[in-house]
């Protein structure tokens, strides 16, 4: 591979950029700082291995306004770079699945012009994890339902595991899997399914982002002493640096750190390297991922979100000069600081109208009360059920809104009865699993001793009842860039979010509030 | 398929204390769902025993001493009344209660709000906090064990049938490996208990034996990722059969005993 170490162009413009940026102290100055952001290009597919030079920051447009994106650290020259290098076997880069236009994850929409445009060919669809599976006809769009319908890749969990995950997973799994329906074929499958040679179980999650990354991994947050909440064992610790990590990275928090992540990511979606993971390898993907942001930069109705006197948490330069991480449950430094500047009683026009229910649905996050239930993880630990507080009692990392306290939870998004909206799980798309929990296990805490599934979430890796459909919380950013939403994809759209949080804590919404909450997280 | 979900939140259910003579200080044990009951401020956990309504406890958080019960469980209840009416029940305090594991989907009532019901302080409200948690000086560690060392006992509770460590107690843990350490352990000596309840109806109920072999794998577990010294001898002895239940101490009867010995000098 070229081994040709990545430059960091210092442009003007990044110059420019970092010393505005380093005038701000996030918590402390709430206002947005003096940046002329650039103009929005259209959405575009990264090619890997283009060679293209990004920006220091850049404007793309989506369905709701545009996405902006920072380089902290200027702009970058991906010839070479292996986070834009096709490095993997099967022809896929990084990039492949964390596309800037969609802050650096991977939407619907594009999944599907990507199709088109390249007729099927693109390594995004290898047969390995961008299929529903991997023996199915490659040139068939059905072969690549779950991707092209979803947005899902496959992730392949040998089942039962052949090694114990961690000192505190069960050496043998506490339950018993049963494929109870198999739409994608996989999980049945005579080669690749639960009964074939090598036992695995085919479940199908979405691209987490790779941006903002230090407000989920920042290595200055000082875990030492604490424990895991949620489960009461120690956090893990970092090999490379002696530190405990949080479990906030992969939807089931199989790696404790980037680096380990990266491995599991050449290994299993690039099918092997082309070529070595050297360290050199592992930190210049590292740092390029640590100090690049992302986050909604205009609205189409509400105009721009980064200009003087907007909300001081919108936009990528907010992100860019945040203090990381800090706890957003509180009224000095809540998640999204305050949305005072557009509260207006009497708006005059669209834009101020638009605005004012951006500001209302801050105030719903932050302040409205709901009953929270079921959630294990949170209400199984101590908490009560059910327990009576706002969005932000969880959503709490400042400036990003992911998990402040470590570990992972079970909203319900994949496990009776709370997935699909209360829809009937047979009808679904995904696979459904019924899991038994054996006798001298404790059942899991809500959903009891037989649990249907579409995602054992992190019970794949340490085999206990409890972690049935547990997964680690997403940061809320850039979402407009990056639809369908969970880790299943089971909200088409943000309303589609609202619609399952209003139905699963029992919200009652008013239409008006319903539409400021979308509004809301649609300039996030 | 585990039930769907029908809170009876819009119940207005009247929930009366039960007008019989209670003495303050007398010992109550049961089993019943919790029911919670909304105020202006935080909730109230109560619980119906044979009549009376009984107040466990507000919500707070799991830095609290006490952790509330759980719809869709059973709870059981354990401690003294205070001869106090708090919340539109009768208060236990001291008190215990344990979530039962066994999914039960008639727990599931939601009082509403009503005038008159008060919620006692809470720490923390509904909302966000009043302060950066972290703002306040975080509270010292204690200091590391300095000899000489004696034989020291560390004991760690449980709530019934449960294995799982609750925060407070997490501390407790990580002390006993440390004094494990630094005072080069030549022994830890574990006993793990198998309680039972005494209730007020006169019924026994027993531990699981399966919560004993799930306290013994956490323990395991704590003491395969603690780096003890190598010369250190660990015994662990789980109890096969329950602790005799008396009806008034049975709370403390669900426990991990750490009893370590230090390196002779």
């Amino acid at each position: 591979m070229n081994k040709q170490k990545n430059t960091k162009l210092r442009t003007g413009a990044g110059s420019l950029l970092a010393a505005a940026l380093a005038g701000i102290s996030a918590v402390a100055t709430a206002a947005q700082p003096a940046v002329q952001p650039p103009a929005a290009q259209d959405a575009f597919w990264w090619r890997p291995g283009s060679g293209e030079t990004m920006p220091a920051q850049m404007a793309i447009r989506n369905a709701n306004g545009a996405l902006g994106i920072v380089n902290a650290d200027g702009a970058v020259n991906t010839r070479g770079h292996p986070f834009f290098e096709p490095i993997g076997a099967n022809g896929r880069a990084c990039v492949t699945c964390h596309q800037p236009s969609d802050g650096f994850s991977l939407s619907l929409k594009t999944v599907t012009e990507r199709w088109a445009e390249s007729g099927g060919k693109d390594p995004l669809f290898a047969m390995v994890d961008g299929a529903n599976c991997p023996n199915l006809p490659p040139a068939d769009p059905a072969s690549h339902s779950m991707l092209l319908e979803h947005g899902l890749i496959r992730v392949a969990m040998p089942w039962p595991y052949k090694k114990q995950f961690d000192a505190f997973a069960a050496r043998e799994p506490e339950f018993t899997i049963e494929v109870v329906k198999d739409p994608a074929g996989c999980n049945l499958d005579a080669e690749y399914g639960l009964k074939s040679a090598n036992p695995t179980i085919s479940v199908y999650r979405r691209v987490r982002p790779t941006t903002n990354l230090r407000y989920v991994v920042d290595p200055s947050y000082d875990l030492s002493g604490r424990f895991n909440n949620k489960t009461g064992v120690p956090l893990p610790v970092d090999p490379a640096t002696g530190k405990h990590t949080g479990l906030p990275i992969m939807s089931d928090g199989r790696a404790d750190t980037l680096e380990v992540q990266m491995q599991d990511a050449i290994r299993n979606h690039m099918q092997g390297m082309n070529g070595e993971l050297t360290d050199e390898v592992i930190a210049q993907i590292k740092d390029y991922e640590s100090q690049v942001y992302s986050a909604q930069i205009s609205h189409n109705v509400g105009g721009s979100l980064v200009e003087t006197g907007a909300p001081p948490a919108l936009g990528p330069y907010a992100l860019a000069s945040g203090r990381s991480i800090i706890n957003g449950n509180n009224w000095r430094s809540p998640t999204f600081m305050t949305f005072e500047a557009w509260e207006k009683d009497k708006p005059a026009n669209d834009r101020e109208a638009f605005r004012a229910s951006v500001a209302r649905g801050n105030q719903i996050f932050l302040e409205r009360p709901i009953w929270i239930s079921e959630v294990t993880g949170f209400n199984s630990i101590g908490m009560g059920n059910p327990y009576k507080r706002t969005c932000v009692i969880c959503h709490s990392v400042h400036m990003t809104g992911n998990d402040f306290a470590p570990g992972v939870m079970d909203l319900g998004v994949n496990n009776e009865p709370w997935a699909n909206a209360g829809e009937v799980l047979e009808n679904s798309h995904l696979p459904l699993f019924k899991l038994t929990c054996k006798p001298e296990a404790r059942p899991h805490p809500f959903a009891g001793r037989e649990v249907y599934t579409h995602d054992p979430g992190r019970a794949l890796l340490t085999g206990l009842c409890h972690d049935i459909g547990s997964l680690v919380m997403q940061p809320m950013r850039g979402m407009s860039a990056r639809a369908p939403y969970f880790s299943n994809g089971s909200a088409k759209d943000i309303a589609a979010v609202v619609d399952y949080y209003n139905a699963r804590f029992t919200m009652e919404l008013t239409d008006q509030e319903r539409e400021d909450l979308i509004n809301f997280l649609s300039v996030l | 398929m585990p039930m769907t979900m029908a809170r009876t939140s819009l119940l207005v259910t009247a929930m009366l204390v039960g007008h019989f003579a209670v003495a303050e200080g007398e010992r109550i044990s049961f089993v019943a769902c919790p029911v919670v009951r909304d105020t202006a401020t935080v909730p109230c956990f109560l619980a119906d025993n044979a009549g009376t309504t009984y107040y466990l406890g507000i919500q707070q958080d799991i830095g609290a001493d006490w952790f509330p019960p759980q719809l869709n469980h059973k709870v059981l209840v354990e401690g003294y009344l205070s001869g106090d009416t708090v919340c539109g029940g009768l208060e236990i305090k001291p008190i215990a209660t344990s979530v039962l594991p066994t999914v039960d989907p008639a727990c599931n009532t939601i009082l509403p709000a009503e005038p008159g019901i008060v919620a006692p302080h809470a720490e923390r409200g509904a909302g966000p906090n009043g302060e950066v948690p972290g703002s306040a000086p975080r509270r010292a560690p204690p200091p590391p064990p300095e000899p000489p060392f004696a034989v020291k006992e560390f004991s760690l509770s449980f709530t019934f049938d449960d294995d799982g460590l609750i925060a407070r107690e997490f501390g407790v843990l990580a002390r006993a490996i440390e004094y494990a350490k630094v005072s080069k352990a030549s022994a830890i000596d574990i006993v793990i208990s198998r309680g039972s309840a005494k209730l007020s109806s006169g019924e026994v109920i027993n531990e699981d034996p399966s919560a004993v072999m799930r306290r013994e794998r956490l323990i395991r577990r704590w003491l395969a990722v603690a780096e003890l010294p190598t010369a250190t001898r660990v015994s662990i002895k789980p109890m096969g059969e329950p602790l005799p239940a008396d009806g008034r101490t049975d709370e403390n009867n669900r426990y991990i005993k750490l009893t370590i010995t230090p390196e002779k000098r």
